[in-house]
This record gives structure tokens, C-alpha cells and sequence, in this order.
């Protein structure tokens, strides 16, 4: 039974190192105050904007001529979805000087449930994200808003 | 004698390697599956500011009210001519409060010099035009200028009107004859009228 056990043991260990990860690195805050200022009777017109680099994903344990797809979410905390966020991909990332990223570089509408977001090959580190909000109005009760962005790495 | 009886050492040797092909079958087939798709998320958040604005379009430049030369002599000056009316400013503004429910008013009063003695002057806001977004506010009736604060438009909540001409709530000021024994022949006279946007 010793053995039963080393063999479960070790399968559960290569299984959990070749594993595929996804890694989000950043955190975003769109403080309204300082994009924006109106004149009295206007709305907010204007969408606001993150830096390009607001969020870095890491792809990586990926095993040898994989593919991989992501995609994107999100889920709310305290959220008001007259606010409507949109995600880009803004670089290709680090991948030994090739191009392994594709798709993503328009801005897309994030949703509660996942769409797809962009795709890959092999191993891809750094991957710049940028995001847009729009439907911004003064209609909105003034107060913190909260949601989480969820990046889900499927392998092929 | 069955084989079973006969070959029993052989019998657990089987039982063994059966059971070390399911294990390593379903170690496998899980690891695998589970192993497919893996996430990770990171904050997003937004903070929108408490807004209150106002402002009287197309600017804030004097408007000049006149009561008519009477009809009959000895008589009263006539206070129903247009020139005793004006309808050419709009009331704009932008609001964005904490909380649902809470509102905001538009106060008036007269902030600078007086009205003649033996005049008075009302202003009138009208329905908001349907322009701009959110919970605009309700005019109250007429109110009679004075240097006490009156509410002249209620329950604004999480709103703007537009800006400019012909958005928000148009405002008409009219001169009227109070008592005519007490009327002071002052040529001219000038107010201030201050509009002001508070929670309500």
C-alpha cells in the first residue's frame, strides 16, 4: 500500500507542476474627481481612461506547444451598471522576443460572465492591460463603486 | 476445487494491480481535467464625487423691469405691459449627491439692495425641459422676492438639465403694483438676486 501511496503522491506532483497559472498583477482606481471637470447643467462626457500598463498578466507552467485562450469577467461587489467597463490588451508581452499574443486589442465591454478576451502561445509574461469606463453621469449617486476583474486561462 | 481456492497468492496479486491501475487511472484523469483552466482577478474600483452646480444661462448680466405710465390720470402705473415681465434666463444645474434618496432644493432671495417700496417683484420657474438625465426637480409655486430665503425648486436628486438656453427651468420675473399710496418715485432701483443649491 506504501507504494500505492508514492505513486498517488508523485502523479499528484507533476500534475500540479505542469500545471498552466495565470497571474494579475495591479489594481485599479478611477478617482472622478481628478479626470474630470464639468460646468453646472452638464453630464460627464468624456470616458475615463487607465493608464496602459493599469494591470500585468503573467501566463505561465504551461506545458510545450500549448495554445491558450483568456477571458474576461467580472464580479461585482457594489457595482452600478449604467457604468459600463471595457478592457484592452495594450502590449504583447515578454515571450524570448517572439510574438505569442493575439486578439484583445480593441476595447471590449466586460460582462458578468466570460467572454473571450484574447489568446496565446506558450508561455507570455507581462501582458499590459488598459481599461475605459463609460456611461459615466452625474445621474449616478455619488459613492464608491467596487468589482473585481476575473481573467480565466483556458489551455487548448 | 476451484481455481480461486487453489491459486490464492495469485489471486491478490491481481487484486493489488487492479487496484493501483484504477488509482493511478483516476489520479490521472482528475489531474488532468481539474488542470485545464485556472483565474485570478484584481480590484476595480470607481469614486464619483458629490456635485452641486448651478448657474443662470444665457448669462447672469441685468434684466430690466418697467411699470407703464397709467392710463387715466391720477391712476396707477399699469404693471401688465411685457416691459413689467422677463422670461430670458434659464436655471442649469448639476447635481450628484451621497445617498438615493436625499434631495437638494433651489433657494432664491435677495442678496443686494431692496425692491421700491409699494412694488413687488415674483419669479416663476417652470417645468424642466426635457433635456439632461436623472431626477430633475419640481418648481414650487410663484415666489415673492425678498431677502428671506424661499424655495423656489424641489426634490432634485442624482441629475443634470443640459446647459444653455431652453434647458433646465426657465425663470420669469414680473413687476407688479403692491400699494400704489405707497409707491416711492425711485427712478431706478437695482437687486441681486442670488440663487442658491442646498440639501433640502
Amino acid at each position: 500500500m506504501k507504494k500505492i501511496g508514492l505513486l498517488i503522491a508523485t502523479l499528484a506532483f507533476f500534475s500540479a507542476a505542469f500545471a498552466q497559472d495565470i497571474v494579475v498583477q495591479g489594481k485599479v482606481e478611477f478617482n472622478f474627481s481628478k479626470h474630470c471637470s464639468i460646468r453646472a447643467g452638464e453630464d460627464y462626457s468624456t470616458y475615463l481612461t487607465s493608464d496602459a500598463d493599469a494591470v500585468n498578466i503573467d501566463i505561465k507552467k504551461l506545458q510545450k506547444n500549448r495554445y491558450w485562450t483568456v477571458a474576461v469577467s467580472k464580479r461585482d461587489i457594489d457595482w452600478d451598471n449604467q457604468v459600463k467597463i471595457f478592457v484592452c490588451r495594450s502590449s504583447n508581452g515578454n515571450a524570448n522576443g517572439k510574438r505569442r499574443v493575439w486578439g484583445g486589442t480593441n476595447f471590449q465591454r466586460v460582462h458578468n460572465l466570460p467572454c473571450y478576451f484574447f489568446g496565446g502561445f506558450e508561455k507570455v509574461s507581462n501582458i499590459d492591460i488598459q481599461y475605459q469606463l463609460r456611461g459615466l453621469s452625474t445621474s449616478i449617486e455619488s459613492k464608491d463603486y467596487y468589482t473585481n476583474i476575473v481573467y480565466t486561462l483556458y489551455e487548448d | 476445487m476451484n481455481w480461486k481456492a487453489k491459486y490464492p497468492r495469485t489471486l491478490l496479486k491481481i487484486s493489488k494491480l487492479a487496484m493501483v491501475l484504477s488509482l493511478s487511472t483516476l489520479t490521472l484523469s482528475e489531474a488532468s481535467a481539474q488542470r485545464y483552466w485556472d483565474d485570478d482577478d484584481h480590484p476595480l474600483s470607481l469614486s464619483m464625487p458629490q456635485i452641486s452646480l448651478i448657474t443662470i444661462m444665457p448669462n447672469n448680466s441685468a434684466i430690466t423691469l418697467e411699470l407703464g405710465v397709467p392710463t387715466i390720470p391720477g391712476g396707477p402705473p399699469r404693471d401688465d405691459l411685457k416691459e413689467s415681465k422677463d422670461s430670458s434666463k434659464w436655471l442649469n444645474y448639476t447635481c450628484s449627491r451621497r445617498g438615493r434618496r436625499s434631495r437638494r432644493s433651489v433657494d432664491v432671495q435677495i442678496t443686494q439692495g431692496s425692491i421700491p417700496t409699494g412694488l413687488k417683484i415674483s419669479v416663476t420657474a417652470s417645468r424642466v425641459q426635457p433635456y439632461g438625465k436623472g431626477q430633475r426637480g419640481r418648481p414650487t409655486s410663484k415666489v415673492w422676492l425678498s431677502t428671506n430665503s424661499q424655495t423656489l425648486i424641489q426634490d432634485i436628486g442624482n441629475c443634470n438639465t443640459g446647459r444653455g438656453r431652453q434647458r433646465g427651468h426657465r425663470l420669469t420675473y414680473h413687476l407688479q403694483l403692491d400699494d400704489f399710496n405707497q409707491l416711492d418715485a425711485e427712478p431706478t432701483s437695482s437687486i441681486t438676486v442670488t440663487y442658491t443649491i442646498s440639501d433640502q
